[in-house]
């Protein structure tokens, strides 16, 4: 584990020395145009070229040449990006149309207007189904059959076995009656 | 009787039981373990009363098992049961309830196999949570139909019919039997050669 | 001025020769036909009568106000929603006054009623939806085939049922050519776009009157396209409840054995099948459709 960071470090290093050499060297004094003024007293100066020790020193030295915002982003700017729609809004492409009533959902689930209807008929035999006494001895022991307005009597074995739930409104069409097959 | 031991020995639950427990909150109890085993009992409670419930997705998937295990229990080990009498005492806080399952839901299931349970997903709903100094607020949810199979309400699926008299069945219908004739001929043609 | 005995005999006479001789010639069925028969039977459509017609769902009955002799059971499905009307396939209509009759969508309603539609899923009448689909596919072939053949061709469409496993039509005029293989395929290509492009089956019910004077033999008149048709029954709403499609083969058949019929299969768009099984399908209909006198 050592040797392969060491072996890294070694890596980064062999790459960045060329770079460092580089940026370390001076550009040349400009070429003597040969004017009879020139003032060649100085010599040309030639430094030895300046490598730096570590990025680190590289970076001290010339991070005032990198990317660097240039005026603060103002209030409006800042909220416009972070509520933007692509950030708050995705579309939603897993979406198919009910059969039966061609509302719109995911796939993933069932329609919900379909089991609005359901759950209105529900709740009310629901109710139905709670009223019940358990002060005087009425339990939830028997299977529930639910007999909407309008429907013949339910036959004596029933009644015998379960509770009959009457309804006051006419039975849905779409509330199929279950017959049992033979 | 230990309950790994009961465990053990019932078949298993047709239904996925999910390997990370939801931290379930409730009013008036501080979260903790026992805190989403109280949230679990209660909607336990609920189902076994209402036979149909809708409620947060999360939560319908976890109380889904603990409904599943406790009808199983009922129905394998029986009444009379020390273990199953525990659970069920434990389970439901409505002790009404308790014959409610031993008379009316394990009867259903006698020599049915597990699920017992339906659970259907609702699109995101947006419902109304409270009014606050007149302003009203309203969360959106995942909504979750946990239900008991067996139920006297309308079916949330209805099942579409097996229609024999459309049209792509009247010709698929034909177009097999002849070909099945075809072929038999066909048998019979080269056995007689 | 007393007209002489042998004048009003001969007046008589000349008065029953007419009735007699004037035999009407069936009616060239073209595009221009079609709209004089609907101006005749519908009346003018500058002057219109509005209408309330109730339409049947499974949830609710929704009224409607419609234009009477002009709008269709389809304009008056488009107010519940575009996928109730593009589904419905044909439509029974309750008038007020007078018994209940089944009707093809796109014909006009002519007075208040009640409408139910009636799809593919529906399960009380599927016969009569796929009696219609058959029939609705016979005239689609002579459309495109009359659009295609540069011949004059006439068409006459023998009564077939589902349980032949094919449909046909009778093509006049082919001097008994029957068609080649790579014609069929060419047919074949030409009828699937024309079918893909959502033709509207126009209905016009021509009663009796109008249709004896000109010379419809039949209760409808259908225009597909640019094409027009008379038939005896309810067709489906447009092209596009067509899905698979195929013209397979066609043979000499009539008394002069010079009338070409061809013979094809097609299912609905709504039921959708495996390449396979369609393979099945279109092999039994050609077996049976060769079988067959």
């Amino acid at each position: 584990m050592n040797e392969a960071r060491e072996r890294i470090l070694i890596n980064l290093r062999q790459s960045v020395d060329p770079i460092l050499r580089i940026f370390g060297h001076r550009s040349l004094p400009p070429p003597s145009l040969g004017f009879a003024l020139d003032v060649s007293g100085s010599q040309p100066v030639q430094k030895s070229p300046i490598t730096y020790g570590s990025v680190r020193e590289m970076i001290d030295d010339f991070s005032i040449v990198f990317g660097v915002p240039k005026y603060r982003t103002s209030k409006p700017k800042k909220v416009t990006r972070k509520f933007s729609f692509t950030r708050l809004l995705q579309p939603l492409d897993n979406l198919v149309t009910c059969p039966t009533c061609s509302n719109i959902h995911p796939s993933d689930t069932i329609c919900d207007s379909c089991y609005a209807k359901v759950h209105k008929l529900t709740s009310e035999i629901k109710k139905k189904m709670m009223q019940y006494n358990p002060y005087v001895g009425e339990k939830q022991d028997k299977e529930v059959y639910v007999k909407f307005k309008g429907e013949p009597k339910a036959p004596a074995e029933v009644v015998n076995g379960k509770r009959v739930l009457e309804m006051e409104d006419e039975r849905p069409t779409w509330f199929k009656k279950l017959t049992l097959k033979k | 009787m230990s309950a790994h031991r009961v465990a053990a020995s019932l078949p298993r639950i047709g239904v996925t039981i999910g390997h990370v427990p939801q931290k379930l909150k409730t009013g008036g109890i501080e979260p903790s373990r026992r805190a989403r085993l109280e949230v679990l009992r209660r909607i336990v409670t609920r189902t076994v009363r209402e036979e149909r419930v809708e409620l947060k997705w999360n939560r319908a998937v976890e109380a889904r098992p603990y409904v599943e295990r406790l009808i199983q229990l009922g129905v394998e080990r029986g009444p009379l049961d020390e273990y199953t009498a525990e659970m069920m005492e434990w389970w439901l806080l409505e002790k009404d309830l308790i014959t409610k399952m031993h008379e009316v839901i394990v009867p259903r299931f006698q020599n049915n196999a597990s699920p017992f349970t339906s659970l259907f997903r609702l699109p995101p709903q947006r419902l109304q949570q409270f009014i606050q100094n007149k302003r009203e607020v309203w969360k959106r949810y995942d909504i979750g139909v946990l239900e008991i199979h067996g139920n006297p309400f309308p079916p949330v699926q209805e099942e579409s019919s097996e229609q024999s008299d459309s049209i792509l069945d009247i010709l698929l219908a034909d177009a097999l039997r002849n070909h099945q004739m075809d072929l038999q001929e066909r048998l019979n043609s080269e056995k007689s050669k | 001025m007393k007209v002489p005995v042998r004048g009003l005999l001969a007046l008589r006479k000349a008065s029953t020769a007419v009735a007699t001789a004037e035999t009407i010639p069936p009616a060239v069925l073209s595009s221009e036909f079609f709209d004089h028969v609907r101006h005749q039977v519908y009346g003018d459509s500058r002057k219109v009568d509005k209408v309330v017609v109730t339409v049947k769902t499974e949830a609710k009955d929704k009224p409607v106000l419609v234009n009477r002799n002009v709008s269709t059971s389809f304009h008056c499905f488009n107010h519940i929603n575009k996928q109730f009307a593009d589904d419905s396939v044909l439509v029974e209509v309750i008038p007020s006054v007078g018994g209940a009759y089944f009707s093809s969508v796109n014909q006009p309603i002519q007075d208040q009623s009640e409408v139910r539609k009636i799809g593919f899923d529906t399960s009380e009448n599927l016969n009569l939806v796929n009696e219609a689909y058959w029939r609705s596919c016979s005239l689609v072939t002579a459309a495109f085939l009359k659009e295609a053949l540069d011949v004059d061709v006439d068409f006459g469409f023998p009564r077939g049922s589902i349980q032949d496993g094919y449909f046909s039509v009778a093509v006049k005029g082919l001097n008994g050519n029957v068609f080649t293989p790579d014609e069929l395929s060419t047919i074949n290509r030409f009828g699937k776009s024309y079918i893909r492009d959502d033709k509207a089956f126009e209905v016009i019910s021509v009663p009796k009157t109008i249709a004896e004077e000109s010379g419809i033999n039949g209760d409808h008149l259908i225009r597909i396209g640019h094409q027009v048709f008379t038939t005896d029954g309810p067709v489906i709403r447009s092209t596009r409840q067509i899905g698979r499609f195929s013209i397979l083969r066609s043979k000499l058949t009539g008394k002069s054995g010079k009338d070409v019929l061809v013979g094809g299969v097609s299912i609905p768009a709504k039921q959708p099948t495996s390449s396979y099984s369609w393979s099945l399908i279109a092999k039994n209909a050609n077996q049976k459709f060769s079988k067959s006198n």
